[in-house]
C-alpha cells in the first residue's frame, strides 16, 4: 500500500505482528470477544471488612509509638523532647537491612521519614541486590502497615476476649518450656519456614541442646531441596547453585525462571542484562535459550524459547547431555550411557533444538551455563551439574556453594512432621511463620494433623488459615521492625536491622524461642552474640557497626566449592529417573505473581500489579494455550472444573495465555485465601487443593470441563499486538551491526519544523532513556513508583473499568504465531514531551513546562476536565475518578471503588511526605520524581556545586530496576550516562513523528538469535 | 386579500402566502395571543408535569455527580470524554437552528421565517442552557470550575487562552447572552400587544414591565429595526464561530479521528441539520396542539425540510471525505481510526449514524415526503438520534483506540450517564413548555409585517401614485 | 372615561391623536404632515410600516456608530487581556508555544468583540428610544391599546409651531383619521 507522505520502513526484525487473539482467528465470537473488553460493572466488589474500624483505632494508638522510631540498641521509645541522634524532621534517613526472600536474601536500604520506613531501595553493596530490588521487596513495606496485621497475641481464636499481653505470652511460653524440659523436650515439634538466619539456627540448636527430644521441621511451598539433592548426587555433598551469568556467553535454562522467581533473581537479571549492554554496534551479546511449558519472565527474554509440556522438560535436559557427549565429545563418563535412551527427537521438534543448543554450549566451554528449574527432579539437576562440570562452567558461570544448612525444607520434612503428628508424638507444635494449613500438600491434610497436637502455637504476621487452627496465636514482627540476620544464596550475611520499633509490641522468631527457653535476651542481643562468636575479637564493635552501616559482613560470601563429579552416581540417578508420560492434560504449579505462596495475598500493591505476562490483576486463573482452549471450546473468562485422575478438583476461570504449552495447564498457588484481610478476601482461587506430595510441580492426567459460568478477569492490557506500529523497535544483533540506526530510520516523516523558536533549556535538561534490550518486564519499576509517589489503588472493579492509576506501566506486546509468540516489553512513564500536547489544551494551565523541561502537573490548580488525558498520545495521564485515597475508608459507599488499603491510620504512615496525596477530580501522572530532583538540587546548592552531578538524582523506577534498563539524568551534561545513551544510534522516541519531542526515549531492542534455529 | 391556496400552489410563479385562512391583522393578533390568554389546557399540564419529573431525575443525577464524583459515569482511561461532551455538542448543535432562522434567514430576507423564528430562538436559548449542564458538571472539581474565567486572584493565575476548551467558555457564554438579547428585542412589541390586551391587572403589570412601555412609535421602530438588523448581523458570524470553536475542541488535538481540518464546516452543517430537525419536531407538535395551521403552513415546514435535506447531504459528504482523507494521508493511525469507526467495536453506533443522518433525509427529495407531516415528524426525530450518535462516534471511537494499543479500552455508559442525558431533556422541555404557555410563540408584529395588507402601497395602483407624490414632495 | 377626565382638566393638551384603518392611509397622512412642515409628530403602528420613515422625513438611526465603537473596544479588550495575562503578567511555557501566540488568541478576541457590540446595540437602542418609559401621554387615547393590534395611530404634538388645533384636526380628518382628540400631557 502506498504510504506517502510518511510511512514505516521495512521492519528489520522481519516479524509479522498478529492482531489480538480473537482477531487473528477470525472467530464468530469476535464481537463478543471485543465486548469482553466491556469494563462492565457486573464484577464482584472487594467486600468491606467489619473489623476495620477497630483495627484503625489500634493502628492509631500504636501508630504514635511508630512515630518515634529509633534504632538504638536499647530499643527504648524516645519522645522527640530527646531527639534521637541523626533525626532531622523533613530529612529522610537510610538504614541498611535485608529481606529474606525465596531461598535467598535481598540487601536493602530503607528510606525512613521521622522514624517511619516509607520506601525500600536495593543495597548497592549487597551481592543479591546491587542496588536493585524486585516487586516483592518493594511492596514489603506495605505489609508493615497492613491494617489487617495481627496487633496482639491471642489464646485461642482471634477475638477481643482472647487478647493476651506480651507478658502473658512470655509467661505462657516459659511455662510451656519448663513443662517440656521436664520430659526432655519430647513432644515438641518446631516448624519454621525455609529460613537462612544463622541466629535462628543457633537458637534452634540451643533448643535441641536444652530439649533433646525436640524435633525441628521446615516447610516452604517452593523448596530448593531438589537443587541441593542434585548436587549431592553429582558431587557428593548438598551444594547450592549460585549463578555468575555475567561470565556467560551462552545461557540455557531448562525450566528455570532464574530472572524472576528462582535462585537470586535480582542478581541473575543484572548479570544477564550486563551481558547484553550494547555500548557500540560491534559489541558482543550473550544468548539465552529457554525450554519451558509456562511463559515466564525468563522465557520472554530468551533469544530462543522452546515451548514443550513440563513433562518433557527433563527428557530434553537428558537429550541435551546425550547430544553433548556423543556429538561434541564432552566427557560425561557413565552418564553418557545413562542418557543414551533420550534421543534428541524423543520429544516433538526438540531434535533440531537439542543439536543446535548442544553445539552452542560445546563451542563456549567455560563461558556457558546450563540451568535447571528448582522443581525438576534431583536426577536432572545431577545431570545438569555433571554437564556444567564437564563443560568447565562450574566455578566460572555456575558456582556450587555451601548450602546454609542441609536439612530439607520440602515435602520430606513436612511429611515427617505430619507423620509424627498423626502418630500423636507431638503435644506442642510451634509454628514459626508461614501458613502450612494453607500451603502444605493437600494429601497430607495438615489441618487435621495439627489438631492432634495438644498445644499448637502459631507465630505470624497475619491471621491466616493456620492461625485459625492454633491454640495460641503470637503476633510476629515484620522484618522492618525486628532484629535478625540472614545469609544470601551465596552466603553473604546481613544483619536484619529494624527501621522502627515494633508497631504492636510484637515478637520475632528469636523472641519466641528465647521465651520458650525461659531466657530474657532480646533479639538484638542474640544476633550480636551470634556475630560476636563469628567475628569476635577486639574490633568486633567496629565490624558490627560497619555491618549495620553497610548492610552486610564483608567477606562472608562462600567461596565456590572445588567439586569432583561422581559420574557413576549421576548415571544411576539418571537411569532411575521416571519421565512422566502424556495422559490427558498436565497441570503445573507456580508461585502466584501477586500473592507468591499466599503470604502476600493481603498486599494491595501486589494484587493490583499486573502479572508480567498475562497482565492479570486481582486474580489467578488456569493458563491454557489457544489450541487447548479451542479443543475444549473455551474463551478467556470461562469457568471450568479442573479435575485430576488421582482425585481432587478445582473450579477456576481459564485465561488464554499465548506461549503456554499445548495440553498443559499452568496454575498459580497462593490466591484464594479463606482467612485473610480485607484486600485478599475473595480474590482468586485456591489451587493448593490439587497439589499433592506425588505431584508438587507437574502432574498428568487432568481434565477440563466447562461449567458454563463466566468470571471477569481484570487485565490492565486487553489488546496484545502492536498493529504493525513502530512502538517497540527491534532487530537481530547481526542486522543491527549492519544498520545501527535502523530504529531512527524506521519511520519516515516530513521534517519536524516549527513556526517559532523553540524554548532554550540552559540549566538542567532532565531526560530518561529506557533500554528495551535490558528490560525484562519484571514490573519492579511500577511498584517502586507506586511506593514513591503515593499512588492509590482502584481495586478489581477499577481495573475492569480500566481506571488503574500506575504512573509507569510496562506494556507487553506479542508477535508471531499466537500459540508460540515472542513477547516484548516497553515500560511507559510520562514521556515529558517538550511540545506536550496535554499542556496546550488545559483551560486552567494546570500542566505547564518547567524551565528544566519537566511537564509539571499542578494538582491544586487542576479542575479535572480530562482534556489533557484525551490529548496525550501515550495515554499516561491518570484521573482520580473518586477520592481513591480516602473515601473508601471514610465513605462506605466508596467501598470497592478503591480497596481499603488506600487509607488507614497505619497505611498513612507509609506515605511519602514529599508527594501530595491527590484528591478526587484531579489528574495525575509521572513527574520524573520531581521531589527527588528538588532534593538533589537543594543538596547541590548546600554543597556549593554549580549544578547537580550526574547520578545524584535517580527516579524511583530507575533506582530499583534490576537490569539498569532505565537511565535518568541531565541531557545538558554531555558527560552524563543519559546524554551518552541518548546519543546512541539505537535511540528513538515513540510517536516522535507527531513532533511531541519526547524527553523519554528508548533504545531499540536487540536480540541475538542462533542462525541454525532461525530458519525454522 | 383572502387567497385560494390550491391555486397558488399550482402556480410556481406566485409564492404561496405565509398567512392563510383569510386572517387580517386582528385575526393574527388573536390567533397568537389567545394561546397565552385562554385557560391552561389539560394536555399542557400533563406535559409539564412529565417534564418536571424528568427534571427531577436531572437534579438527583447532578447531586450524585457532585457528591460522589464523576466516576459514577462510565468514563475510563482511554475514554476521558463520552456522553458528557456528546450531550454538550448535541444541544449546542440544536441551538444553532434558532439563530440561523432568526438571523441568517432574516438577512436573506426570507419572509417565511417570521412564523417560526420566535419559537426557534426560544429553542436556541433553552438548548444552550441544556448544553451548559454538561461541560459544567463534567469537570472533576466543579466547585473550582470558575477558574476557567479570567478573574484576578492573589496567585496571578490566569486561564490558558490557548485551550480550545477556554474558547468554548467564551464562545458559548457569548452565544447564550446574544441569543437572549436578540430574542428579547424581538419579544418587546408582542409583549406590548399582550399588555394592551391584558384582561387582569397582574398580566398588565407583568407584561407591561417587560414591554418597557413600548408604544409602537415609528421613531422607535426606526432604531429598533436597525438594532434588529445589526443583532442579526452579529449573530450570524457568532453562530458560525460557536460551532467552529466547538469543533476546535477536537480539531486542535493530535488524536486520529479528531485532528481534522474539515471539522468546522462539517460541525456547522451538522448543527444546522440537527437544529432544523428539532424545530420541525417541535413545530409539528405545536401546530397540531394549537391549531396554527394558518400561520405555520405546510410551506414553512417544507422549506425547513429542504434545508434538512441539504445539510444532511453535506454531513454525508463530510463522512465520506473523512475516510478519503484518512486513506489519502497514508497515515496508518488515521487509516486505522476510521476503519475502526466503521468496522470496529463501535460499528453499530457508526451505522446507526449513517442510516439516520445520510439515508433517512434523502426521502425529502420527493415533494410528497417533504410535505407529509407524519414522514417529516419521524425523520426529524431520527435525524436527531443520528446526530447524537455522530458526536458519540467522533468522541468515543477516536478515544477508545488511539496510538498505543496497550492502552486501548472500551466505554460503556452507566445509569448515571443515561439519567444525565435524559434529564437534560427534562430541563429543555420544562423551559419550552413555560415559554409556549406564557409568551407569544409566534412573532405577531413580524407576521403582520409580511402580510400583503401591511404594504402601504399594496392596493392596486398605489405604487405609481406614491412615486408621483414622492416626486412632487421632493420637487 | 379616562380621557374624558383628563380633557376636563384645564391643562394644555399634549398632542392630537387619531388613527387610520390601513398603513396606506397613515403613510399618506404622514407625507402630508411632513410636506406641511410638521416636525413634532409621530406614528404608532403594530409593526414597522415599510418606508414610513421616509414619509415622516426622519433621519437614519445613529445606532450603528455606537455599535462600531463598542465592537472596536471589545476587540482591543479581548486581545489586551490575553496578551497581558499570558505574555506579561504570568508567562508560562505551554507546549513550547510562544508567549504571544496571536493565532490562538483570535477566537476569544472575536467573541469579546461580538459580545460588547451586542450590548452596545441592545442598550444603545433603548437609550436612543428613551425606553423604558412606562407612561406616555398618547397612551391616554381611548383606543390606543389597538396601536399594538390593528390600528395605525398618528399623533401631532401641540408644541409643534405648525400646530393649529382646528386646521390640523381638519387636515387629518381629510386624510381619514378617526377618533381624533387631544390628549393631556
Amino acid at each position: 500500500m502506498k504510504r506517502a507522505p510518511y510511512t514505516y520502513g521495512q521492519d528489520l526484525s522481519g516479524k509479522q505482528y498478529w492482531r489480538s487473539l480473537d482477531e487473528l482467528a477470525e472467530t464468530p465470537e469476535f464481537k463478543e470477544a471485543l465486548e469482553r473488553e466491556f469494563p462492565d460493572g457486573a464484577s464482584e466488589l472487594l467486600d468491606p471488612v467489619t473489623r476495620r474500624a477497630f483495627m484503625n483505632l489500634m493502628g492509631a494508638t500504636v501508630g504514635l509509638a511508630g512515630l518515634t522510631a529509633c534504632r538504638r540498641p536499647e530499643e527504648k521509645i524516645l519522645p522527640y523532647s530527646k531527639r534521637p541522634e541523626d533525626v532531622v524532621e523533613g530529612m529522610p534517613l537510610y538504614y541498611a537491612t535485608a529481606m529474606p526472600f525465596a531461598g535467598t536474601a535481598i540487601g536493602l536500604l530503607v528510606e525512613s521519614h521521622t522514624g517511619r520506613p516509607t520506601k525500600i531501595e536495593g543495597n548497592p553493596r549487597h551481592a543479591d541486590s546491587l542496588g536493585a530490588a524486585n516487586v516483592y521487596a518493594q511492596s514489603s513495606v506495605l505489609d508493615l502497615y497492613d491494617p489487617d496485621r495481627l496487633t496482639s497475641s491471642y489464646e485461642g481464636k482471634v477475638s477481643v476476649e482472647n487478647k493476651r499481653t506480651a507478658e502473658q505470652v512470655k509467661a505462657a511460653l516459659s511455662a510451656r518450656g519448663t513443662a517440656l524440659k521436664g520430659k526432655g523436650g519430647t513432644g515438641l515439634a518446631i516448624l519454621t519456614e525455609a529460613h537462612r538466619s544463622p541466629t535462628l539456627a543457633r537458637q534452634l540448636d540451643e533448643v535441641k541442646k536444652q530439649l533433646p527430644g525436640a524435633k525441628v521441621y521446615r516447610w516452604d511451598a517452593f523448596s530448593r531441596d531438589n537443587v541441593r539433592e542434585g548436587s549431592r548426587i553429582a558431587f557428593g555433598r548438598p551444594l547450592d547453585v549460585s549463578l555468575a551469568l555475567e561470565n556467560a556467553k551462552v545461557i540455557v535454562s531448562v525450566g528455570s525462571d532464574f530472572m524472576h522467581t528462582e535462585g537470586s533473581p535480582v542478581k541473575n537479571a543484572r548479570a544477564f542484562a550486563s551481558g547484553r549492554k550494547l555500548a557500540e554496534a560491534n559489541a558482543e551479546m550473550n544468548r539465552l535459550y529457554v525450554v519451558e511449558s509456562h511463559y515466564t519472565v525468563t522465557g520472554s527474554n530468551a533469544d530462543h524459547r522452546l515451548r514443550i509440556p513440563a513433562r518433557d522438560v527433563p527428557a530434553f535436559a537428558m537429550a541435551l547431555a546425550r547430544e553433548l557427549a556423543t556429538a561434541h565429545g564432552v566427557n560425561l563418563g557413565d552418564v553418557t550411557g545413562a542418557v543414551d535412551a533420550y534421543k534428541p527427537e524423543l520429544v516433538e521438534k526438540t531434535g533440531k533444538w537439542a543439536r543446535a543448543v548442544a553445539k552452542d554450549l560445546a563451542a563456549n566451554r567455560g563461558t556457558s551455563a546450563l540451568i535447571a528449574g528448582d522443581s525438576l527432579p534431583p536426577a536432572v539437576h545431577a545431570v545438569v551439574a555433571a554437564v556444567n562440570h564437564a563443560l568447565g562452567n562450574a566455578g566460572k558461570t555456575v558456582n556450587y556453594v555451601k548450602a546454609v544448612d542441609e536439612s530439607s525444607d520440602g515435602v520430606a520434612s513436612i511429611s515427617a512432621l505430619v507423620q509424627s503428628l498423626k502418630a500423636g508424638e507431638v503435644d506442642t507444635l510451634l509454628i514459626l511463620g508461614g501458613n502450612p494449613v494453607f500451603t502444605a500438600p493437600a494429601d497430607l491434610d495438615f489441618a487435621a494433623a495439627m489438631d492432634k497436637a495438644a498445644v499448637s502455637i502459631f507465630h505470624g504476621l497475619q491471621e491466616n488459615e493456620t492461625a485459625q487452627k492454633a491454640k495460641w496465636v503470637v503476633h510476629a514482627s515484620h522484618y522492618l521492625e525486628s532484629w535478625g540476620d540472614v545469609r544470601a544464596l551465596d552466603g553473604t550475611a546481613s544483619v536484619v536491622q529494624p527501621l522502627v520499633a515494633p508497631l504492636y509490641a510484637s515478637f520475632t522468631e528469636l523472641d519466641v524461642l528465647e521465651g520458650l527457653l525461659g531466657g530474657t535476651r532480646s533479639s538484638h542481643e542474640l544476633v550480636r552474640a551470634t556475630w560476636q562468636a563469628e567475628k569476635g575479637g577486639v574490633d568486633f564493635e567496629k565490624n558490627w557497626r560497619r555491618a549495620l552501616h553497610d548492610g552486610l559482613f564483608a567477606g562472608t560470601a562462600y567461596a565456590p566449592e572445588a567439586v569432583e563429579a561422581k559420574p557413576a552416581d549421576v548415571a544411576a540417578a539418571a537411569r532411575a529417573l521416571v519421565v512422566q508420560k502424556a495422559d490427558g492434560l498436565e497441570v503445573t504449579f507456580h508461585p502466584d505473581s501477586h500473592a507468591w505462596d499466599g503470604k502476600y495475598a493481603n498486599n494491595g500493591w501486589l494484587q493490583e500489579m499486573p502479572d508480567p505476562m498475562t497482565k492479570l490483576t486481582w486474580d489467578n486463573a488456569a493458563f491454557i494455550s489457544k489450541a487447548t482452549a479451542d479443543a475444549n471450546g473455551l474463551r478467556s473468562g470461562d469457568v471450568v472444573t479442573l479435575s485430576l485422575k488421582g482425585g481432587g478438583s478445582l473450579t477456576i476461570p481459564v485465561l488464554i495465555a499465548p506461549g503456554q504449552a499445548d495440553d498443559s495447564v499452568a496454575l498459580t498457588v497462593g490466591q484464594g485465601r479463606k482467612v485473610v484481610g480485607g484486600v485478599g478476601k475473595g480474590v482468586g482461587f485456591d489451587a493448593y487443593g490439587l497439589r499433592k506430595t506425588t505431584g508438587m510441580s507437574v502432574v498428568q492426567g487432568a481434565s477440563l470441563s466447562k461449567t458454563g459460568g463466566r468470571h471477569d478477569l481484570a487485565q490492565t492490557q486487553t489488546h496484545h499486538v502492536m498493529e504493525g506500529r513502530p512502538l517497540v523497535r527491534e532487530t537481530t544483533l547481526e542486522k543491527y551491526r549492519q544498520t545501527p540506526n535502523f530504529a531512527q530510520t524506521m519511520v519516515q516523516h516530513p521534517p519536524l519544523l516549527s513556526l517559532f523558536d523553540d524554548f532554550k533549556y540552559e540549566g538542567h535538561k532532565w531526560g530518561m532513556v529506557i533500554d528495551l534490550t535490558s528490560c525484562i518486564g519484571c514490573n519492579a519499576c511500577m511498584v517502586a513508583c507506586q511506593a514513591e509517589n503515593n499512588i492509590p489503588l482502584v481495586g478489581k472493579k477499577g481495573v475492569l473499568m480500566s481506571r488503574e492509576m500506575h504512573w509507569i506501566r510496562v506494556d507487553r506486546y506479542y508477535e508471531g504465531d499466537i500459540g508460540d509468540p515472542h513477547a516484548v516489553f516497553q515500560p511507559l512513564p510520562c514521556q515529558q514531551c517538550e511540545n506536550a500536547p496535554c499542556e496546550q489544551v488545559c483551560p486552567v494551565a494546570a500542566t505547564t513546562h518547567s524551565s528544566e523541561g519537566l511537564n509539571d502537573m499542578v494538582y491544586n490548580r487542576c479542575i479535572g476536565t480530562r482534556y489533557c488525558a484525551n490529548n496525550c498520545p501515550y495515554k499516561v495521564r491518570r484521573f482520580n475518578f473518586f477520592n481513591y485515597s480516602t473515601d473508601n475508608i471514610t465513605n462506605p459507599k466508596e467501598l470497592g471503588k478503591g480497596p481499603e488499603v488506600n487509607w488507614s491510620t497505619t497505611r498513612e504512615m507509609q506515605f511519602n511526605p514529599n508527594v501530595t496525596v491527590r484528591a478526587r477530580g484531579v489528574m495525575e501522572k509521572c513527574t520524573y520524581c520531581v521531589q527527588r530532583i528538588q532534593e538533589a538540587k537543594i543538596a547541590a546548592k548546600r554543597e556549593q556545586q554549580e549544578r547537580v552531578k550526574d547520578g545524584a538524582v535517580v527516579t524511583a523506577c530507575a533506582q530499583t530496576c534490576p537490569t539498569e534498563a532505565i537511565i535518568f539524568g541531565d541531557l545538558n551534561d554531555k558527560g552524563s550516562r543519559v546524554a551518552k545513551h541518548a546519543a546512541s544510534p539505537r535511540d528513538y522516541g515513540i510517536l516522535a513523528e507527531l513532533n511531541t519531542r519526547p524527553r523519554t526515549t528508548y533504545q531499540a531492542k536487540i536480540r541475538n538469535p542462533n542462525k541454525e534455529l532461525e530458519q525454522a | 386579500m383572502s387567497t385560494n391556496t390550491t391555486l397558488q400552489d399550482e402556480n410556481p410563479a406566485v409564492r404561496a402566502p405565509l398567512v392563510l385562512g383569510g386572517k387580517d391583522f386582528h385575526g393574527v393578533t388573536t390567533a397568537v395571543s389567545e394561546i397565552v390568554e385562554r385557560p391552561t389546557p389539560k394536555p399542557w399540564i400533563l406535559g409539564f408535569l412529565i417534564s418536571l419529573a424528568v427534571l427531577g431525575i436531572l437534579g438527583a443525577t447532578l447531586a450524585d455527580l457532585v457528591g460522589v464524583g464523576i466516576g459514577e459515569w462510565g468514563l475510563n482511561h482511554p475514554v476521558g470524554w463520552a456522553w458528557d461532551i456528546t450531550g454538550f455538542v448535541f444541544w449546542i448543535g440544536i441551538g444553532h437552528a434558532g439563530t440561523l432562522i432568526s438571523a441568517i434567514l432574516f438577512l436573506f430576507r426570507q419572509k417565511w421565517r417570521t412564523s417560526i423564528n420566535r419559537a426557534a430562538e426560544a429553542m436556541t436559548i433553552f438548548a444552550v442552557f441544556a448544553a451548559l449542564l454538561f461541560p459544567g458538571f463534567h469537570v472533576g472539581r466543579i466547585w473550582l470550575a470558575y477558574w476557567m474565567f479570567p478573574l484576578p486572584n492573589q496567585m496571578n493565575m490566569w486561564p490558558n487562552f490557548r485551550s480550545p476548551l477556554l474558547w468554548d467558555v467564551f464562545a458559548v457564554s457569548t452565544y447564550g447572552t446574544v441569543s437572549i438579547l436578540f430574542w428579547y428585542v424581538g419579544l418587546v412589541p408582542d409583549l406590548a400587544t399582550l399588555r394592551d390586551r391584558a384582561s387582569t391587572k397582574l398580566r398588565q403589570m407583568v407584561y407591561g414591565i417587560f414591554a418597557l412601555g413600548w408604544r409602537g412609535s415609528h421613531r422607535h421602530w426606526v432604531n429598533y429595526e436597525r438594532a434588529y438588523l445589526m443583532l442579526a448581523g452579529l449573530s450570524t458570524p457568532l453562530v458560525l464561530s460557536v460551532h467552529t470553536i466547538v469543533s476546535f475542541d477536537f480539531a486542535v488535538s493530535v488524536l486520529p479521528g479528531w485532528h481534522t481540518t474539515i471539522f468546522p464546516p462539517y460541525f456547522v452543517a451538522g448543527a444546522i441539520f440537527s437544529g432544523f430537525a428539532m424545530v420541525v419536531t417541535l413545530m409539528v407538535v405545536a401546530r397540531a396542539a394549537y391549531g396554527l395551521h394558518d400561520l405555520l403552513t405546510i410551506r414553512h415546514l417544507e422549506n425547513m425540510n429542504k434545508i434538512i435535506l441539504a445539510t444532511g447531504t453535506m454531513v454525508g459528504y463530510a463522512y465520506g471525505m473523512e475516510f478519503f482523507i484518512a486513506w489519502y494521508s497514508g497515515n496508518d493511525y488515521e487509516v486505522y481510526a476510521f476503519t475502526n469507526r466503521a468496522f470496529g467495536p463501535y460499528a453499530w453506533a457508526y451505522w446507526t449514524m449513517i442510516s439516520c443522518n445520510v439515508i433517512g433525509p434523502q426521502l425529502f427529495w420527493f415533494k410528497k415526503m417533504r410535505t407529509s407531516i407524519p414522514v417529516m415528524f419521524v425523520i426529524s426525530i431520527t435525524v436527531n438520534i443520528g446526530m447524537w450518535f455522530e458526536r458519540f462516534v467522533i468522541i468515543s471511537t477516536s478515544l477508545h483506540r488511539d496510538f498505543l494499543p496497550s492502552s486501548w479500552g472500551y466505554f460503556q455508559p452507566t445509569i448515571i450517564d443515561i439519567s444525565m442525558f435524559l434529564g437534560s431533556f427534562g430541563l429543555f422541555f420544562t423551559m419550552f413548555l413555560l415559554f409556549v404557555r406564557y409568551l407569544p410563540m409566534i412573532a405577531i408584529g413580524e407576521v403582520k409585517a409580511v402580510m400583503p395588507a401591511a404594504n402601504p402601497h399594496g392596493e392596486h395602483g398605489e405604487d405609481e401614485r406614491h412615486t408621483a407624490e414622492a416626486a412632487h414632495a421632493h420637487g | 372615561m379616562h380621557t374624558a377626565e383628563t380633557n376636563a382638566k384645564p391643562t394644555r393638551p399634549f398632542a392630537l391623536v387619531g388613527w387610520f384603518k390601513t398603513p396606506a392611509e397613515l403613510y399618506h397622512a404622514c407625507e402630508k404632515l411632513r410636506d406641511a412642515g410638521f416636525k413634532h409628530f409621530d406614528a404608532h403602528t403594530p409593526f414597522p410600516v415599510h418606508g414610513l420613515e421616509r414619509a415622516m422625513g426622519l433621519k437614519p438611526s445613529r445606532l450603528p456608530w455606537i455599535v462600531l465603537c463598542m465592537g472596536l473596544f471589545g476587540l482591543c479588550v479581548g486581545f489586551a487581556l490575553q496578551m497581558w495575562t499570558l505574555g506579561v503578567d504570568y508567562p508560562m511555557n505551554i507546549s513550547g508555544k510562544p508567549f504571544f501566540a496571536v493565532p490562538a488568541y483570535i477566537p476569544v478576541a472575536f467573541e469579546v468583540t461580538v459580545l460588547l457590540s451586542s450590548f452596545g446595540c441592545f442598550l444603545g437602542m433603548w437609550g436612543l428610544n428613551g425606553l423604558p418609559r412606562f407612561f406616555h401621554p398618547v397612551m391616554q387615547h381611548p383606543s390606543f391599546h389597538r396601536a399594538t393590534d390593528n390600528c395605525f395611530f398618528v399623533s401631532v404634538e401641540v408644541k409643534d409651531p405648525k400646530y393649529d388645533a382646528t386646521r390640523t384636526l381638519k387636515m387629518l380628518e381629510e386624510a381619514g383619521a378617526q377618533e381624533l382628540q387631544e390628549v393631556a400631557s
